[in-house]
């Protein structure tokens, strides 16, 4: 009876508004693409990344993220079976390539390893005094090795100069510190900011790894079937990925405060890292072509491959979605907002 | 001898296809050498480490923490458990301590063993005591718990001292336990080894195999894989024979 009052020129307006709500919901359902992403570890290495999350961005561009946390180990073994489409783990994805994994590195995040190696012994205050002792670094062929053998070569000195022992997450390394049990060990940033006073007292830092060393440091990898067979999504993947750094580079404050919701970490201890992080990211996504060479020929080396034929950058690095990506955010007009 | 002659040619058999359908699966390229290798890539590297000797250093170091470890395990574990088995009020005191340990991830002291130990033998030692002294207790004081206690009384009524119970009755009827025990602690150590040698070292198979593995040298790391393997073999075996010769009273059901 209700329904008989209505007049039937409402009827149809409420009738096509109701069935336009329907279609945009499924669309908006049948849009989202979901993607597996392996991140090392919640920390502010891969800001871009949480700060990406948190605004929506992958949203916007119809992808719904699933994130796991894995190192390359096993990050990259996902990756080729297809299990995953992206990872964090740019270095060991390098290593895979080398050695014929069907990957690329399409995205690097920063110019320079956010690391420092420290030292309790009061004896070792610079490289030199470093001549046969052990570094710990998180796991053998990992970035912070690369970065002290990128160091060493740079200032002529042999790679057995020092050896390395790997001692995993920071927790173990920083007992390694506290009891002098290492020489020196390699700590990023937010493990730096993890030093108590009382550590202060006699830890010390020995060598600036970010100062000195130049290399390609986070971003992301993807297998070559996703890059062939999902061009697109890995466009949009990318163009939202290059969102959050520019929305890290334009606002800083409220970044910290995303990525210490997104990774529960306390706002001091992102602060610090973000800080010292920052002058470092890339706005483009894009290592350039001498930094791509000197990593992969490191690489090789530490692999103990033939270094007589230079390997092509091409093999390793594709910056063409991400320079793609760039255009289009530029092309757009688009510019981040708080 | 009939039985044991076809388990063996079944062995070598099985032993056979499993390896030749994975050199078949790799020459055809349906696996990965990347992850998975071959049998003849795995073969050939653990031959070239064997001639140039840089296989060595790891078995060495590897061995020295399994056998110091092992052996502290039951010098400690054996006593123990006797101890528990003999005593109802030591052994419901202690029970549930040890449950917590034996449920507790052995992993998760790494870090306190290279604080309180250090990042050389001792904790790795420490690591690899600490997962197989538990086993041995457990075993050691169900071997005790099933002795007949009417032989006890029956020593006790002939004025037969505690020692000369515990050495004439309660141990050789224990023993197959002990021995049990220390068999399944052995494996334990090899898999102790591995999880000590991640971090903090510089040699053993443990390191070998993670090294290898963060390199992407699948060979290698099934190279480490293979002699743990021979090893727990190896040492499960000498084991046995020990039994064998130890408590030959003992029969096996077949």
């Amino acid at each position: 009876m209700v329904i008989a009052s209505v007049p039937a020129k409402c009827m149809k307006q409420l009738s096509s508004a109701a069935l336009a709500l329907c279609v945009c919901l499924f669309a908006h359902a049948a849009k989202a693409e979901k993607v597996r992403i392996a991140i090392p570890g919640l920390s502010p290495n891969s800001a871009f990344f949480m700060v990406a999350v948190e605004k929506g961005y992958y949203s916007e561009e119809g992808i719904e993220v699933e994130v796991n946390q894995a190192g390359g180990g096993t990050a990259i073994p996902a990756l080729v079976s297809g299990e995953m489409q992206f990872s964090a783990s740019t270095g060991s994805a390098i290593s895979a390539i080398l050695k014929g994994a069907k990957l690329k590195v399409v995205m690097v995040g920063q110019d320079r390893p956010g690391a420092q190696i420290w030292t309790s012994r009061p004896n070792l205050k610079s490289m030199t005094d470093l001549r046969g002792q052990q570094i710990g670094v998180q796991s053998r062929g990992d970035t912070g090795e690369l970065a002290v053998l990128s160091l060493l070569k740079k200032s002529g000195i042999p790679r057995d100069y020092v050896s390395f022992t790997p001692m995993g997450t920071g927790g173990t390394r920083l007992a390694a510190l506290r009891s002098k049990a290492l020489p020196a060990v390699l700590l990023n940033w937010f493990e730096i900011a993890e030093l108590r006073p009382s550590d202060l007292a006699e830890a010390h830092p020995l060598i600036d790894l970010y100062g000195e060393v130049r290399m390609p440091y986070n971003g992301l990898a993807t297998s070559d079937d996703v890059i062939r067979n999902k061009s697109d999504l890995l466009h949009r993947f990318i163009r939202a990925s290059l969102k959050g750094v520019g929305y890290m580079l334009s606002f800083n404050s409220e970044s910290i405060k995303l990525i210490s919701s997104y990774a529960k970490m306390p706002v001091e201890i992102v602060r610090f890292d973000f800080d010292k992080m920052i002058p470092s990211v890339l706005p483009d996504g894009i290592a350039d072509e001498q930094m791509q060479k000197t990593e992969i020929g490191l690489r090789a080396e530490l692999l103990g491959m033939p270094t007589d034929k230079p390997i092509p950058t091409s093999s390793v690095f594709d910056f063409t979605a991400v320079t793609k990506a760039s255009k289009d955010l530029k092309a757009s007009g688009w510019k981040p907002t708080s | 001898m009939k039985m044991d002659r076809r388990i063996w040619i079944l062995r070598g058999v099985t032993a056979l296809l499993i390896f030749g359908v994975w050199e078949a699966a790799e020459r055809a390229g349906l696996i990965d050498p990347l992850f998975f290798s071959s049998p003849s890539l795995i073969m050939q590297r653990l031959i070239s480490m064997i001639a140039d000797g840089s296989i060595w250093p790891h078995i060495t170091a590897s061995a020295t923490v399994i056998g110091l470890g092992f052996a502290l395990a039951a010098l400690v574990g054996i006593p123990i458990g006797l101890a528990m088995g003999k005593s109802k009020i030591l052994g419901g005191t202690l029970e549930p301590y040890i449950a917590a340990i034996y449920a507790s991830p052995t992993v998760a002291f790494l870090p306190l063993m290279i604080i309180w130990l250090g990042i050389g033998i001792p904790s790795k030692v420490a690591l690899v005591f600490l997962g197989c002294v538990i086993i041995i207790i457990v075993n050691t004081e169900a071997g005790v718990a099933q002795v007949d206690h009417r032989l006890i009384e029956t020593a006790r009524s002939f004025m037969a001292r505690e020692m000369q119970i515990l050495w004439i009755i309660i141990l050789p009827a224990a023993l197959p336990f002990i021995l049990a025990g220390m068999r399944l602690a052995m494996g334990r150590a090899l898999l102790m080894v591995v999880v000590a040698e991640i971090y903090a070292s510089n040699a053993g198979l443990g390191y070998l195999i993670f090294q290898a593995g963060g390199y992407y040298d699948t060979a290698q790391v099934f190279v480490g894989v293979a002699v743990l393997a021979t090893a727990g073999v190896l040492l499960n075996t000498t084991l046995r024979l020990v039994e064998r010769k130890l408590a030959p009273w003992r029969i096996e059901a077949h």
